[in-house]
Parts: C-alpha cells; sequence; structure tokens
C-alpha cells in the first residue's frame, strides 16, 4: 500500500470526474485516490443541467455514483470544500476540518458565474445557473413571478431564458455587447438568432449596460441601463460569463493569470509540479477552455503525465453545435474570422432564418471557421475540412450557398478511420465502425457501447454520418 | 392671316406597327432645351409609344438629342403630384384656390401689392405665362413676377435692348449652317444644346473651310469640334472682344459704311476698345499671342460670322456688357442681319423666349412693351381693362427672395421651377422659404427642394399634357400639344391662374376656356398699337379658330401684315427699334468678376450642364437612360491642383465656399485650367446629399440684368476623409443617409453611390436596412482590406449587390448593373459577383452611346484592335453614335486617346 502514490482531485465536476474515470482505466492500481467535492453530490451532466427543468431528475444527470466510485476504491466526499493547501507539507485542509495528505493534487474546481457589481444585485430572486441547487433556487422562486430576465446573451444565458420561459415567465434577456452569442458567433449570426430567438417569444435587448437594480412599479425589480432604458422584472438571473475558480491557488500562491486561471503547462502541471490544474480553473497558453471537451483532453493529459504517458493537452478546437431553444447553432473556429487576411462568406436567407458563413485563408484554399445559424446541415462536413486542413475543391461560397451546393456529400465517406468523431471521449471513426459491424446500428447504441456523443453532443450528427455512410457502403455490396 | 394647315399627319409607322392601325401620331415639341425640336409621338390609345424628330421641323429636321429622345422614360407618373395638397393633407381644388386667392388677398390688403410675388418659369407655355403676368402687373398691380429665365438669358435681353432697342434675336439656326467662321463664347452646345451642335457638326463636314473657334476656359465637348480653342481665363471675355474691334481698326477692316449708315456710338466704343492690342489681350485673359491673333484675323477676314454665345457669357456679374461685347463687334463689321452672321444668344430653356414675349420678367411689360414707358403702360392697361398697372419694375430673382428672406414679401407662388437648387446661396434661398408665411408650390413633381417648404401644392400638368405654345431660340413660335389627358387632378397652368384670379374677384380679365383664347389675346396684344415701332408682332396669328391654332405650324416671328409668313432674319434692312432706329454702339470696359479668390478660397468655381441631364434633374432625373452616361455628380480637378490639394480621381473632396460646403467626386481633368473647377448643376437633394453647388455662388448679380454670376465662386477644396466608399444597384428602392450619397435611376431599377466616415460592423445588415430587396443574401468579406460585397436574389434573378471598399472605385462598376439584365442568373453569376470579376457578357465598360448602350470598354477594343480611327468607323462596327450622335465628341475623345497616329 505504501507503494500508491495519494493522488486528491479537489473538484467532482465533469472534467474531475473525467479525470478519475481516466485515472482508474489507465493504471494500475498504483494510485490512491480522494475526491473531495464541494457540491451536495457526485459529478453530474452539467452540459444537459437544462433538463433538469424539462423533466430529468438528478439521478437521471448524474455521471457516476458512490457505488460506482466504491467500486473503484474511490474516497470521496461530497459537501467538502478544500479550503486549505499548505504546499510543503504537501496537505490539504477541508471546511470540515478534515487534513489530508497528498503525493499529486489535482485541481479541477471549474468556475464559477461572473456576476457584475451592479448595485442591487444581491436583491431576493436574483440567481446564478451553474448547479442543481441553482436550479431548486429558480424553480421555487419562478411560482410567485410573472417575469424573469437574464443578464448575458451568451451561450448560458439563452440556456437560461430558455428555462424561465419552459417555467411559464414572460422573458427577457439583455446583452451588454450589441448582440447575442458575442464569444462565439459573429454579429450577422447574432443578428439572425436574435430574429429566431425573439420569434420564440423571448426580448433580447442588446447593448443595453446595467446601472442599477431597484424596487420595480409592475414587478419586484426594475432594471436601469446607462441609456436610461428600464425593464421591470420579478427574477434575475445573472449569466454574465464565468470566471475559474482559483482561490485556492492563490491562497497557496501558485501562478495566476493576469485575469485569473491557474496557470499550466502542457502536461497540465501549475507552477508546482506536484499540483496540476484541469477543466476550466485551468489557464493555458493565457486562454481559459469554457467547454468540456477541452477539459477531458486537459484530464487526459494529466492523467499521461502520471502514468508517463504521451499525451499533451495542446489546445483545443471551440467549435460547437448546439440547439438554442429549438434555434440550431454551430461555431467552428475562427468564427469572428480574425486570422489576419481571412476573407469571410456570409449567405443569409431571412425569409427561412438561415445564416451561414465561412472563412477562409487568403487565398481561399482553406477553411479556418464558421458559423451557423438556423441550419447546421453543414455543420459536421465543415468541421471536417477545418479540422483536417484539406484543400477547398470549389469557391468557399459554395460550400454554403444553396444555388452552389452540390449534391449533399456525405462528410463520414471521406473521414479516415483514425479521425476523431467524439472529441470528449476521444472515440475515432474506426471505432465507430467497428461498433457498427459489431450490430449497433442507431446513435443510443453507439453511444451505450463506445461513449461516443455521450458528453457534450456535439458529434451526435457525425455518428449518425457513420452509420449512414457505413450502410450505404453495405448496400452498395449487397446490390 | 397665316394659316398653314398641317392635318394630322399620317403616322410613319414602323414595319413592326404596320397591322395596328389604332396608333395615331401627334406632333409636339421637346420639353427641354431652347433648341425647341419637334417631335412625333406614336399614340397608341391611351399610351405614348414612341417619339421621333419631326422631319419637318425646321428645328431639328428629324433629330432629336438623347434627352428628347428618351422624354417618354420620364413621362410616367411616378413621383407625380397628383392633387391639390396643404400642408401634408390633400384637399379639394376649391378649397386650395380659395386658400391661396384669400391668402394673397390677405397679404396685398395688409402689406400692398408690392408684398407678394410670382417667381415663374422657361418651362411654362406662353398662355400660362401670359395669364400669370397679367394677373401680377394688370391686376394686384405689381411687377414682381419674375422667372428662372433671369438666370438664363437675361443678360442678353438687357445687351440686345441696348443694342437693338429691343429684344431680338437677329439670327436663325440655318445662319449656323451658312456661316464661314462659328465663334462659341460660354457655350457646351455639344451638351446643352444638341441637336443644333450636330448641324453645326454639319455644316462643316459639308463645308471643310468653314471655322469653328471656342471661347471656354475648360475643354469640353464642345471644344473637340473647335479649329481653335482658346480657354481664357474666366471673366475676361471683354477684353477679348474689344480687341477684335481695336483689331478691325488697326487692319483697316472696319465696315465703315455700315457702322456709318445703320450704328451709333461707334467712336466712344473704338475708344473703349483701342487700348486691347493683341499683346495685350493675351497676357490679359492668359492665353497664347498666336490664338488671339488668329481669331482677330478669322473673325476680321471670314465674310460671315456668328457669334454663339451662352450661359458661360450670361451669368457673369458684367454678363450685359459681355453681349454687348459681342454686338459690337458684329455692328463694327457689319456682321448683323445677313444670311450666317450675327450675335446669336441661345436660351437653355424650352420657352425662355415666350416669357420674354409676354412680358414674364419683373422689368418688362408685355408683348416686348416697357414698364418705364407710360404710353406702354397706357397701351396695355387699355387692352387689358384692367383696374391697375404696375409702373414700376418689380423685384427680380435674387433679389425676390432676398425680399422674401427680409420679410418684404409674405406670399410668393412659384411655379414650375425649383429655385432651392438653381438660385446662388441656396441656404440663403432655404432660409428665405422657411420664413414665408405663404408659400405656395405648382409643380407636376410631389417632391421638389422647394416643394418641401410649400404651405400649398398645386399639380399642375406635365408634357404630354399641357397644350399650349412655346418659342425656341430662333423666335419660332411652335405648338406644344396636349396628347393626354392631365393626370389625376393636375389642372394646366394657366387654368390654375385663371382661377385663382377670379377667386380674387378678377373675373372679367380671366375667363379664358382654351389656351387658343389666350393665344389669341396675346396675339392681339402684339399689334395692339404697334405700327411697326415694336419688333414682336404676332398680329398675323390673331384671329384663329380653335381648329386652326391647333393645327398651327412652326413659325418665326414676327408674324404680321409686313410678314404674313413670319420672318427669319431681323435687321437684314439695317434699321433697328431704336428711337434713331439705328443700331448702338455701347462701350463696355473689362472688370473682373466680383467673386474673387482669396488665401483662404484659393480656386474659381465654374458650373455648367452635362450631356444627358436637364436643370435640377426634376424630369430627366427618372430615367435610367439619362443617368448612365454621367449617373454621379462631380468636381472636374486640373491634376496639378489635385495634387496640391492631395486630392485622388474618384475621391469624395469638400468644396467650400464662404457661402456653402458641397461634397463632389473628384474627376481628374487636364482640360481644366489650372487653379479652376468645374461642376455640374443638376444635382438636387433628391437624387444627391450634398451636391447642389449654386448653394456656393454668391447673390452677386449683374447690376444690369440682375443675372446672378453662376460661372465664377472663390472656393476652396479638401479631401473627405471616408472610411469606406460604396456603389450599389437595385431592383426596388435604396434608403440612404451616408454623409455623401447620389441616387440615380439605371437600368436595374436604382443605383446608389455613396461615401461616409465610422465603422459599419455588419454591411449584411445595413445594406438589408437601406434596401426593400427579399431573397438569398450573400455577403463577402475581406476585412484586411476592409472590402465588401453584398447581394440578394431571389427566384434565379438579381436583386440587389452592393460593393464596399475602404478607397474610391478606380475599376468600372457599371457590369453590375448590367448583371440584373441577364436573361439567367444562376451559378457563374453568383460567382462572379463574389469574385468580383464580369462575366464575359457584361464586361462593356462604362456607357458611352445612350442609344445603343455601347460601353467604353467595347469601344477602345475597336480603336485598339480593329484600328477604328475615325468616329463614322466606330459607328459601322458598334452603332455608337448613329442615332442621336451626342456622344460622337466622347467618342473622339477615346480616340484620340487610345490611338497614338491620331492623337499627333
Ligand atoms: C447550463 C450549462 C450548459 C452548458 N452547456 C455546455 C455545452 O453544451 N457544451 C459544452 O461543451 N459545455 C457546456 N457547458 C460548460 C461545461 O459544463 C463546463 O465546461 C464543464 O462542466 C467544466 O467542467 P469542470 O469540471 O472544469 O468545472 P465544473 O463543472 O464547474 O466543476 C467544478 C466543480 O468543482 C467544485 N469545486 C470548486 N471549488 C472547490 C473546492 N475548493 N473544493 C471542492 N470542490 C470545489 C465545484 O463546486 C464544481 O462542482 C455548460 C455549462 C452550463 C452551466
Ligand atoms: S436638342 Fe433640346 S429641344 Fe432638341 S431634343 Fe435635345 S433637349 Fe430637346
Amino acid at each position: 500500500m505504501t507503494t500508491k502514490q495519494r493522488v486528491i482531485v479537489v473538484g467532482n465536476g465533469m472534467v474531475g470526474h473525467h479525470f478519475v474515470d481516466q485515472l482508474v482505466a489507465q493504471s494500475n492500481q498504483q494510485f490512491e485516490i480522494t475526491v473531495l467535492a464541494e457540491e451536495p453530490r457526485l459529478a453530474y451532466d452539467r452540459v444537459h443541467l437544462s433538463e433538469y427543468f424539462s423533466g430529468k431528475s438528478a439521478e437521471d444527470l448524474s455521471l457516476t455514483s458512490e457505488t460506482y466510485y466504491q467500486s473503484l476504491g474511490i474516497d470521496h466526499f461530497v459537501n467538502q470544500r478544500v479550503s486549505e493547501i499548505d504546499r510543503s507539507r504537501k496537505t490539504v485542509l477541508t471546511n470540515q476540518g478534515k487534513t489530508l495528505e497528498y503525493d499529486k493534487l489535482v485541481l479541477a474546481t471549474g468556475s464559477f458565474p461572473f456576476v457584475p457589481p451592479i448595485p442591487g444585485k444581491e436583491r431576493e430572486n436574483c440567481f446564478v445557473y451553474r448547479t442543481i441547487e441553482d436550479l431548486d433556487l429558480i424553480k421555487a422562486a419562478a411560482e410567485k413571478c410573472k417575469v424573469g430576465l437574464v443578464v448575458g446573451g451568451g451561450l448560458l444565458g439563452l440556456e437560461a431564458a430558455n428555462a424561465l420561459k419552459q417555467l411559464g415567465l414572460k422573458t427577457h434577456v439583455v446583452e451588454f455587447a450589441p448582440q447575442l452569442m458575442p464569444t462565439q458567433i459573429d454579429v450577422g449570426g447574432g443578428r439572425q438568432l436574435k430574429a429566431k430567438i425573439e420569434a420564440l417569444g423571448v426580448s433580447v435587448h442588446t447593448e443595453k449596460a446595467t446601472k442599477i437594480i431597484t424596487d420595480g412599479e409592475s414587478c419586484v425589480h426594475k432594471l436601469e441601463f446607462a441609456d436610461g432604458s428600464e425593464i421591470e422584472t420579478d427574477l434575475v438571473l445573472f449569466s454574465a460569463g464565468i470566471r475559474p475558480q482559483d482561490a485556492l491557488a492563490r491562497q497557496c500562491a501558485l501562478e495566476i493569470g493576469e485575469r485569473g486561471g491557474i496557470v499550466i503547462n502542457d502536461n497540465c502541471q501549475t507552477s508546482d509540479k506536484d499540483i496540476y490544474a484541469i477543466g476550466e480553473c485551468a489557464l493555458w497558453q493565457n486562454r481559459i477552455f469554457g467547454l468540456v471537451s477541452p477539459g477531458y483532453t486537459m484530464a487526459r493529459a494529466a492523467v499521461s503525465h502520471l502514468t508517463q504517458g504521451e499525451v499533451i493537452f495542446s489546445g483545443a478546437d471551440m467549435s460547437t453545435k448546439l440547439k438554442l431553444m429549438g434555434v440550431a447553432v454551430g461555431s467552428i473556429g475562427d468564427a469572428h474570422a480574425r486570422t489576419p487576411d481571412a476573407l469571410t462568406f456570409c449567405y443569409e436567407n431571412p425569409e427561412e432564418g438561415v445564416y451561414k458563413k465561412v472563412v477562409t485563408d487568403t487565398q481561399q484554399k482553406h477553411l479556418i471557421g464558421a458559423v451557423l445559424i438556423g441550419d447546421t446541415s453543414e455543420y459536421d462536413h465543415l468541421l471536417q475540412l477545418h479540422l483536417q486542413k484539406d484543400e477547398l475543391s470549389d469557391t468557399p461560397e459554395s460550400l454554403i450557398v444553396p444555388t452552389l451546393q452540390g449534391e449533399p456529400v456525405n462528410p463520414a465517406d471521406t473521414m479516415a478511420d483514425s479521425s476523431f468523431v467524439c472529441l470528449c471521449n476521444l472515440v475515432t471513426k474506426g471505432t465507430i465502425v467497428d461498433a457498427i459491424s459489431a450490430g449497433c446500428d442507431t446513435v443510443d447504441a453507439i453511444k451505450a457501447k463506445t461513449k461516443a456523443s455521450s458528453s457534450c453532443g456535439t458529434c451526435v450528427g457525425m455518428v449518425q454520418n457513420v452509420i449512414d455512410s457505413e450502410m450505404a457502403k453495405l448496400a452498395v455490396e449487397v446490390s | 392671316m397665316l394659316m398653314i394647315p398641317m392635318a394630322e399627319a399620317q403616322p410613319n409607322l414602323g414595319k413592326n406597327l404596320m397591322n395596328k392601325p389604332a396608333v395615331r401620331l401627334k406632333q409636339t415639341t421637346c420639353p427641354y432645351c431652347g433648341v425647341g425640336c419637334g417631335i412625333d409621338v406614336n399614340v397608341d390609345g391611351q399610351t405614348l409609344t414612341q417619339v421621333n424628330g419631326s422631319s419637318d421641323h425646321p428645328a431639328n429636321f428629324g433629330r432629336l438629342c438623347v434627352k428628347g429622345s428618351s422624354v417618354l422614360e420620364t413621362n410616367d407618373v411616378s413621383g407625380r403630384l397628383l392633387q391639390p395638397m396643404i400642408g401634408d393633407s390633400v384637399v379639394s381644388w376649391d378649397e386650395a384656390i380659395n386658400h391661396v386667392a384669400s391668402g394673397f388677398q390677405n397679404v396685398i390688403e395688409k402689406h400692398g401689392p408690392q408684398a407678394v410675388a410670382l417667381y415663374v418659369s422657361g418651362q411654362l407655355l406662353t398662355e400660362d405665362y401670359y395669364v400669370a403676368n397679367k394677373l401680377m402687373k394688370g391686376y394686384i398691380g405689381s411687377a414682381n413676377i419674375d422667372t428662372n429665365s433671369r438666370l438664363c438669358m437675361s443678360s442678353a435681353v438687357a445687351g440686345y435692348k441696348r443694342a437693338f432697342g429691343s429684344d431680338t434675336v437677329p439670327c436663325n439656326y440655318q445662319d449656323l449652317e451658312d456661316t464661314d467662321l462659328l465663334v462659341l463664347v460660354g457655350s457646351n452646345a455639344a451638351w446643352t444644346h444638341p441637336v443644333l451642335f450636330q448641324r453645326m457638326e454639319r455644316a462643316k463636314q459639308i463645308n471643310p473651310d468653314m471655322k469653328v473657334v471656342v471661347i471656354d476656359p475648360r475643354q469640353s465637348a464642345t471644344s473637340e469640334l473647335a479649329d481653335l480653342h482658346i480657354a481664357i481665363k474666366p471673366g475676361t471675355d471683354v477684353a477679348l472682344l474689344n480687341g477684335v474691334v481695336n483689331y478691325l481698326a488697326e487692319q483697316g477692316l472696319l465696315d465703315k459704311n455700315y457702322i456709318e449708315q445703320h450704328t451709333e456710338g461707334f467712336s466712344a466704343t473704338l475708344e473703349s476698345c483701342q487700348a486691347w492690342t493683341a499683346e495685350r489681350v493675351a497676357q490679359y485673359c492668359d492665353i497664347p499671342l498666336e490664338q488671339v491673333s488668329t481669331y482677330y484675323q478669322w473673325f476680321a477676314n471670314s465674310p460671315t460670322a456668328i457669334t454663339f454665345y451662352c450661359m458661360g457669357v450670361n451669368q457673369s456679374s458684367q454678363g450685359t456688357d459681355k453681349c454687348n461685347a459681342i454686338i459690337n463687334c458684329h455692328l463694327a463689321s457689319g456682321k448683323v442681319g445677313k444670311v450666317g452672321s450675327g450675335p446669336f444668344s441661345i436660351t437653355g430653356q424650352p420657352n425662355a423666349m415666350g416669357g420674354r414675349e409676354v412680358g414674364g420678367l419683373a422689368n418688362m411689360l408685355a408683348a416686348h412693351m416697357d414698364i418705364e414707358n407710360p404710353k406702354h403702360r397706357e397701351n396695355v392697361q387699355t387692352f387689358w381693362r384692367s383696374p391697375r398697372i404696375a409702373d414700376k419694375a418689380g423685384a427680380k430673382a435674387v433679389d425676390m427672395f432676398e425680399k422674401v428672406r427680409n420679410g418684404e414679401i409674405k406670399a410668393i407662388w412659384v411655379m414650375a421651377t425649383n429655385p432651392a437648387v438653381s438660385l446662388p446661396n441656396g441656404n440663403a434661398i432655404a432660409e428665405a422659404l422657411a420664413a414665408c408665411p405663404l408659400v405656395v408650390v405648382s409643380d407636376c413633381n410631389l417632391n421638389t427642394d422647394t416643394t418641401e417648404w410649400a404651405n400649398v401644392r398645386l399639380p399642375a400638368t406635365g408634357w404630354s399634357e399641357k397644350d399650349g405654345t412655346v418659342t425656341n431660340s430662333e423666335r419660332r413660335i411652335s405648338r406644344q400639344r396636349g396628347i393626354m389627358p392631365p393626370s389625376g387632378e393636375a389642372k394646366h397652368d394657366w387654368q390654375i391662374i385663371c382661377e385663382v384670379a377670379q377667386a380674387m374677384g378678377f373675373a372679367s380679365g380671366f375667363r379664358f376656356t382654351s389656351p387658343a383664347e389666350i393665344f389669341d389675346e396675346h396675339a392681339r396684344l402684339s399689334g395692339y398699337e404697334n405700327y411697326g415701332s415694336r419688333d414682336f408682332d404676332i398680329s398675323g396669328l390673331a384671329g384663329m379658330s380653335e381648329g386652326e391654332y391647333d393645327r398651327l405650324r412652326p413659325v418665326q416671328w414676327p408674324v404680321n401684315a409686313q410678314y404674313p409668313q413670319g420672318c427669319s432674319r431681323m435687321f437684314e434692312d439695317g434699321r433697328f427699334f431704336t428711337k434713331s432706329g439705328k443700331a448702338q454702339f455701347v462701350g463696355v470696359t473689362a472688370k473682373a468678376p466680383v467673386q474673387i479668390t482669396s488665401e483662404e478660397y484659393p480656386l474659381v468655381l465654374n458650373s455648367g450642364r452635362v450631356r444627358d441631364q436637364w436643370h435640377t434633374m426634376t424630369r430627366t432625373g427618372k430615367a435610367a437612360k439619362l443617368t448612365a452616361h454621367i449617373a454621379e455628380p462631380f468636381v472636374a480637378v486640373h491634376p496639378n491642383d489635385a495634387e496640391r490639394f492631395s486630392l485622388i480621381d474618384g475621391q469624395v473632396a469638400k468644396v467650400t465656399s464662404a457661402f456653402g460646403q458641397v461634397l463632389l467626386k473628384v474627376k481628374l481633368d487636364s482640360g481644366q485650367r489650372k487653379g479652376e473647377l468645374f461642376a455640374p448643376m443638376h444635382w438636387n437633394k433628391q437624387f444627391a446629399s450634398q451636391a447642389n453647388i449654386n448653394k456656393l455662388y454668391a447673390p452677386v448679380v449683374d447690376p444690369i440684368s440682375g443675372q446672378p454670376e453662376l460661372k465664377h465662386a472663390a472656393v476652396t477644396i479638401e479631401p473627405y476623409a471616408a472610411d469606406f466608399y460604396g456603389i450599389a444597384f437595385s431592383r426596388s428602392m435604396i434608403m440612404s443617409d451616408s454623409e455623401y450619397w447620389t441616387k440615380a435611376p439605371n437600368q436595374a431599377g436604382f443605383q446608389m453611390s455613396f461615401a461616409g466616415q465610422g465603422e459599419i460592423s455588419d454591411w449584411l445588415d445595413w445594406c438589408q436596412q437601406h434596401s426593400v430587396s427579399q431573397g438569398e443574401w450573400i455577403r463577402v468579406e475581406n476585412s484586411s482590406e476592409k472590402s465588401f460585397r453584398v447581394m440578394c436574389y431571389k427566384a434565379q434573378q438579381l436583386e440587389f449587390v452592393c460593393y464596399i471598399q475602404a478607397t474610391p472605385f478606380a475599376e468600372d462598376t457599371s457590369w453590375l448593373s448590367e448583371m440584373f439584365m441577364l436573361q439567367q442568373f444562376d451559378r457563374e453569376e453568383i460567382k462572379a459577383l463574389v469574385a468580383g470579376t464580369p462575366t464575359p457578357e457584361v464586361a462593356k465598360g462604362r456607357q458611352i452611346c445612350s442609344c445603343f448602350q455601347v460601353g467604353e470598354k467595347q469601344i477602345i477594343e475597336a480603336i485598339v484592335d480593329y484600328g477604328d480611327d475615325t468616329v463614322e468607323k466606330l459607328g459601322e462596327r458598334l452603332k455608337c453614335g448613329t442615332n442621336c450622335g451626342s456622344c460622337k465628341t466622347d467618342l473622339s475623345g477615346l480616340i484620340r486617346a487610345n490611338c497614338p497616329a491620331v492623337a499627333v
């Protein structure tokens, strides 16, 4: 036993859990793993948190269970927040007074919602949207409210707005920037998205800087904006971005980025080689990665380093595809065309609520970014072109302008077996093809067998493409 | 009485119309320039289907310029004012008439007749003009009626009157073809009077010995025809012309006999000319000596000579003197009243002459009678049996609006003109109209820069509806016929005036029921107490029946017992309408323009027309065919000045004077003199954000004629720091709000050019906000170059395209508009617009020939690749220049620029 290395994992969010999962899988029980979780329950699927409002229980969302951890021999404590790290003694102290020794420490403390310093932000019925507990509070409060408002029109803010709408509230979204989802999509896409979301009955207010929250007349609160306008609401949800949870790292004087985040190297080691940081709390090359897939990659890199493997973290593609209130949204690579000399090609059909854009290099040879709103059917093809750096065979606009598009191609047809379909769980096309040959002919069956598309869900379409591609080949062979 | 019946001619049917007997042919006149061409119109039921030049009209003998031949394109009801309006509400005619009548009456009662005014126009027909003048001078009792012709030829009128005792144009168009020497002064006839210019071109072809001299500070389409182009320093004309008289005297080439017998005042005039030796003239006018000498030799030795002059002479603070300096040359050499000789003033407008005849200017009475002459006043009042007669000159245009501005005039009625654009110092005009308690505007258009200020808008009939007569620049009276019924509730101007007059209680003088009745009264007045004492006498046309009036054939006044068939040339007998019967030499001295340059405003701004536009564009601005030649206002700058003021070709520049500021695109032009700019005067606020150049001019006028100095403003120019330049074409309307924009109709539908400052974050959105196009949109962006392309198409048809970039467009963009004309709009076309490279079908280049839509690139190709080195060869190959001929000078310019052999 004494030969075992003691690994303490702080935080049991999605990434912390994946780390544990992977470490167990990659090691030969040479580690003694302890999980310290601040939340009252073990890891759950935060990505699908909103489904909590549409009927899923906490249990449905959970990614693991006490019994499972027990079966792996993992010590785990919920409601156990680490409050101090003593690097010289290599110990951690929890809020419950527990002191534990570690050989290797992994910080997977994630992030916390940023609440802008607006006077009145502490008033009643002002919430954030991150944990199941947050959602419980929102649900309870919403019963007594008519109007709800989300501060922040990013990806999360819109998901939150959808939740408020489903709770029966008249819903407003207030965004500081001139457009919705300024991080993932461009101005044009934001405009189309706004139109579609407003058509669904959510009022979107862009370019609004909230000055103060005070007593309302017809509602509980009134938000006053810098431009002199105001909106009344009974409930306020802050979704103005996330901040890396780096309090512990600060406390023990690890290197911290200028704007927060625990600085890590390609092995996910912090400035203390025995302490790793992964997931949303980690800052790699001055960037925070606010998605689950890069977090998983970090987790695998850390595991690899602990097990003398070769995998390192070398950044991550932040492309995403999702449905917001039923609106399909896709963002690939340099969606804003910030690359010097980049060229942009957009297609818009306002009548059908479709906006598509591709970004290429000056030579129009390579796809470096894309935005899709209302119709993401090209997503997989574009993502593949982007990731595989394929040279474009036609003019860039031909990728997205219906009149110029040829017969729809199944991007899976030309995909190499070694290419990854699911980036969260690192499942290759080959693995899926094998699963298909083994009789898995639905996405769910493949998800169950290979874990592909089980995390962020972006690759569901591509998994289906692989199935279609293989089925077509079989059909040809048969005939 | 003269009656040349002209039965409704048999339609000259084209082959394709052979089997359509319903087509009628109607003969009328062109509504545009002072050439006054006859137009044959095919009428199919209620539609005008085709126009052709009337082959038997003596002004044009079948020719038409591109403006005239496009008249149907400007004739639809879009943009028409169709109902009377008070403020923004539609009212009944009764209400409108009573409102105007009582408004005028109230002002007259409280402040007297000098507190009201009419500002009328050379676009009115003689009959309209006649009743307007009668109402003002005989019934209201003031002479505050003036006309936009003040801006056009009042200096010519004053010059003729001083010299001949009457406002008589001695020559006729045929003289232009019969002369040995044609001197054009201050005229770009190639663009402004194209049909006359075609006649000049033809004359020169027939008679290669004929010489053409063009005196104009800038190189123009007209100077292409010149054997000698003298680019004088602006405003120095008098010196050059005085030098002619001096030269004649020096060389002993004076027509002593003529001077002796038919003129007075020669010796005093000679004195004022003697100092002007050719050397001194060359220096003063800033031109090579040999040019001066050549001109003088030619003039002195040519058996016949015509000096043909226009705005470049008239629109000056010394315009009247310039006219007399011209006339002096002709008197001194006896070149007046002879075939192919004379001082020939050309009017800009279709009926400026008619206005002169009825006395529609503030310093005239009626039928060429004088307001200062008690006998004339008595004549007119007796004839009219009017309660009053104005006994002193009223306010002339510029003065009139100054009086409106300072409150002396409290009610003004503007008819068929757009003073907010055309008068100098436009900012003050706007102020005046804004301050005036009652502004009535009769117009055929709903929105003009002037109707913007109207309290009452009265819908007037337009061309093809209006019915009456006009007089062209050679004294020829022609019928402009009513072919169509009035649009909407529009009424004829004469009807509106008569109704207001009657509502003011002046029933007796205004019971006219047809233009024929008015014309008859006008004809009778011209003969009343005349006995050969006045030039204008058309008593021979009095007493016509309605039918005879309708069939009236073009005829040159006077038409009376002495000249029953009219009179083509005046003063053949050497007798003039002065007291002595002799023509008067008027000694004049060269004076500098009033608006002179300074350190702050170091450049001279000259103004004029472009080929295919007319006046303030209220009508020609509607025709796509007419905007293709020059769709955007510009300022022509000599390359050296461009360098000095850091300007590049195609960029937007700010031109500023002490009176205002405009934004115009720079056009490098080595045909400009250094230190001098040129800009066209057409663009109003409906078509451009800030291109009304008349507002840069000081309200400086000729002291005698009252004509403003619209050719010589002191200005400065600087680059406008635009962050973006855009060009858009669209099947449907485009809205504009950038600091610089200009719009024009286009074969696609509409086109807009724009430029502005600041960053537009989403050009796709901007385009969608500024157009009403619907369909599928594409945007292409090169953010590092800040260039953008936006397009919209629907059902295989292009709807909208807009290119935006950070720098002025150097490449021709007209192919973008050609894309709208393609039969098919599919993959290749979309890709072409995305890539910014024209498909082969549309790569024609800037349109040069409007009639056959021949583009610059095609022409250059024909010159370079096929060696077409004459206009005729180009015409054979491409048809360009073979219809109206307006583009021939552009063609010869292109040949010179692209064919090295010809350039030498
Ligand atoms: C509503 C919602 C929807 C989302 N949708 C998507 C999506 O569609 N696609 C996508 O890729 N991503 C999505 N995300 C983001 C994704 O959920 C996160 O990127 C991911 O959960 C990050 O994982 P993490 O483990 O780094 O952080 P977290 O999930 O935040 O986990 C960190 C855990 O550490 C705990 N902790 C913090 N400090 C301590 C301490 N001192 N002691 C003990 N425990 C501590 C926290 O309580 C927390 O439970 C969504 C997020 C939300 C909230
Ligand atoms: S020359 Fe003048 S009158 Fe003749 S067609 Fe042209 S515009 Fe009309």
